[in-house]
């Protein structure tokens, strides 16, 4: 629709948001060097591991196996939080969660939160819900934090604000300082590091999401460059984590086998900046740390995915690599995607838990080029899982479309009968053949069929027959 | 939906879906293996520079306070949280905190001071000055855990970390710290273990490289022989 802020609106038309996309010069310009960048130090980084596929399938071996009996791992990260005297809630949707968070915040007396980068509160809408309950909350990553001020979705899975650029950045920041601030990463990020400062120091409750938790130990892993995670979890009273059920690991051993590949394929650093183990609340005579430590495990559609033909989509542990290698992504950016999640894995994720017929066009927003499946550190089918869905798309009254079960049964006639078949080429070479014999493109398709046509030219059959080229030249 | 709800709901979807391709190939680590303590030093040297940090091998006590001396000087720095630790004392680093006229703020001196007036000194600090627990060398990694008098605070709040590390601290590889730690007990973990390689970092800017936006701008680290 002309007139949507396709930054801020989730719901919207795909087609359109794409078009405006691509005559969008500043995003354009954003998105200019991601595969030069992100995308070739994912390469550089795997190509330096010794043993790094026999490391991603080692990590897709995990997920498969702790999958195949989530339950069982889910109770037992349960009784380990419990032991060392955190609190374990179960949300069922997204609604459950925000009004578990609430009501944690409001037994505290909570009117301050602070929260490190976390896409489960993204996908929950958690910051709404809790600025409706009268609560100030506070994006901390910086990234996130710009979002917030320029009340926009994220539109990179680790680098939220990547559609904007710094003057865009500088304006946006100038007015919520009300001062005028230089178009400056570096003094850009000092203005961010003053004001957040402030509400780390004086915020009751931190909200965090958890990049994995040990089940055998309780311990939820928190990764950030920038350290905004950690302050988090070491200023406020009250630290409260979110997670989806799939990020469940059963051991502690398993952690460096993910640790390993994550941030190569993120960034194509061996390690981010800061990983850490948060195994419950401070302990007897600590300075710093939280107090009281609740875990929020969220299902909000996974269970259906888990019992479902798309099951490996649960295995993402949410690193962007296969946004930065995609070249639909890098054309389009996050937010024509619609939903929460973007790029390749948003194509199959957003279908599967906004439903299908509401973003038909998702799983056909992809070449099938396997860039993102490449990429993944525990290596999705990402392709075949898009097939999959256009399969379900298919199946489904959504995808129903009258021109096209006509033409596969004018196609299906003509295969099943040799007579016709060939009739049937002799026709298309005899007149559209010969008549582009020159260009050998079709540059504009009849009504119906002009949607290819509209961004591209269609391939012109051919102005001979194979056969009829064999029965000439095959001879001599 | 309740806990039983929620979680019959989950091993319902889990037996019924199904498990995938996967090959698992157990012993395959790409574990690094250094032939000798020299080279796993020097790895290590090599990862924390890459990771952005600036490294520092010193021999003996009195160059880490040479060390000291000079990044007091170059950061003007007046204020340090300083965790208490055995190797600290070794190298003397309190008395040389004294001497060259740094107020320090260890767990116990903490403790003297009322809720809002340590809060305040904490937020204040110039330097935080760390051992560590671990070191890994294949990713230049200093592990630091949380304990009484070894605060969080200490190598996050201050612009400047310097963290003293000795070589016995170095383990080769990731999969090495974790199997120390497997090997010390599960009941032993912290309540919050970080691996720290590099200073505070942010891309988010274009991509662009920016230190210093939530914790230290300048990470040291020190390798003290004993």
């Amino acid at each position: 629709m002309p007139g949507t802020d396709y930054a801020s609106s989730e719901h919207h038309e795909f087609l359109d948001a794409t078009t405006e996309a691509l005559a969008n010069a500043n995003l354009q310009l954003a998105l200019a060097n991601l595969g030069d960048t992100l995308g070739q130090r994912n390469k550089d980084a795997f190509a330096a591991l010794p043993d790094a596929d026999a490391l991603r399938e080692r990590a897709r071996a995990i997920k498969d196996a702790t999958l195949a009996e989530l339950d069982r791992h889910l109770e037992t990260l349960e009784a380990s939080v419990q032991r060392l005297g955190g609190q374990v809630h179960f949300a069922g949707d997204g609604g459950d969660a925000c009004r578990i968070i609430e009501e944690i915040l409001r037994s505290g007396g909570a009117r301050r939160v602070v929260k490190s980068k976390s896409m489960t509160t993204e996908e929950i809408h958690l910051n709404r819900a809790l600025e409706a309950a009268g609560v100030e909350v506070v994006e901390t990553d910086f990234g996130e934090f710009i979002i917030q001020v320029a009340k926009q979705r994220p539109s990179h899975l680790v680098a939220p604000a990547l559609h904007l650029r710094t003057p865009e950045v500088a304006q946006l920041l100038s007015n919520h300082a009300k001062r005028s601030l230089p178009a400056d990463a570096e003094q850009l990020a000092a203005y961010a590091r003053e004001t957040l400062r402030e509400k780390f120091a004086t915020a009751d409750v931190g909200i965090t999401g958890a990049n994995f938790a040990v089940a055998e130990s309780g311990t939820i892993v928190l990764i950030s460059n920038e350290g905004n995670a950690r302050l988090t979890v070491t200023m406020p009273r009250v630290h409260i984590a979110i997670m989806g059920i799939e990020k469940v690991i059963p051991k502690l051993a398993d952690l460096p086998v993910f640790l390993k590949v994550l941030a190569r394929a993120a960034t194509g650093q061996t390690l981010s900046v800061y990983t850490s183990l948060v195994t419950g609340p401070r302990r007897e005579g600590e300075h710093d740390g939280p107090e009281e430590f609740h875990l929020v495990l969220l299902d909000n559609g996974r269970s259906r995915i888990l019992a479902g033909p798309l099951r490996e989509s649960l295995f993402c542990i949410r690193c962007g690599a296969c946004l930065n290698a995609c070249p639909v992504y890098r054309n389009i950016g996050g937010h024509a995607y619609g939903g929460v999640y973007a790029g390749p894995i948003g194509a199959v994720l957003t279908p599967l838990y906004d439903g299908l017929a509401e973003n038909k066009h998702l799983p056909h927003a992809s070449s099938l080029c396997g860039a993102c499946q490449t990429a993944c550190p525990v290596k999705i089918a990402i392709p075949e899982l898009l097939v999959k869905l256009r399969g379900a798309l298919h199946d489904s009254p959504a995808g129903d479309s009258r021109i096209e079960r006509l033409a596969y049964q004018v196609w299906a006639r003509a295969m099943r009968s040799p007579r016709l078949y060939r009739l049937g080429t002799w026709l298309a070479t005899r007149t559209i053949g010969r008549w582009t014999r020159k260009t050998r493109w079709l540059k504009r398709l009849p009504s119906g069929l002009h949607g290819w046509t509209a961004a591209r030219d269609f391939p012109a059959p051919a102005a001979e027959r194979f056969r009829d080229w064999w029965a000439r030249e095959g001879k001599r | 939906m309740n806990r039983e709800q929620f979680l019959a709901q989950v091993r319902t979807a889990a037996a019924s879906g199904r498990m995938y391709r996967v090959h698992p190939r157990p012993h395959a680590h790409g574990q690094y293996d250094p032939a000798n303590e020299a080279e796993a030093q020097a790895r290590f040297q090599r990862e924390v520079i890459n990771a952005g940090g600036a490294f520092h091998q010193l021999n003996e006590g009195l160059a880490l306070r040479d060390l000291l001396a000079s990044l007091i000087e170059l950061h003007a720095c007046r204020t340090a949280i300083v965790w208490r630790h055995p190797a600290l004392e070794r190298h003397g680093v309190y008395e040389m905190l004294d001497e060259l006229g740094v107020t320090w703020l260890d767990a116990e001196r903490a403790e003297g001071l009322v809720r809002t007036e340590r809060r305040a000194a904490w937020l204040a600090a110039d330097l935080g000055i760390t051992a560590a627990d671990f070191a890994i060398a294949e990713t230049g990694s200093v592990v630091v855990q949380s304990r009484r008098s070894q605060e969080r605070m200490a190598s996050l709040l201050p612009k400047l970390h310097l963290a003293v590390v000795e070589p016995a601290m170095i383990v080769p590889d990731l999969f090495d710290l974790f199997a120390r730690l497997e090997q010390n007990g599960l009941d032993q973990l912290p309540s919050n273990l970080t691996l720290i390689t590099g200073p505070s970092k942010t891309g988010d800017l274009e991509l662009r490289l920016v230190t210093g936006v939530h914790g230290p701008r300048a990470w040291h680290v020190a390798l003290v022989r004993s």
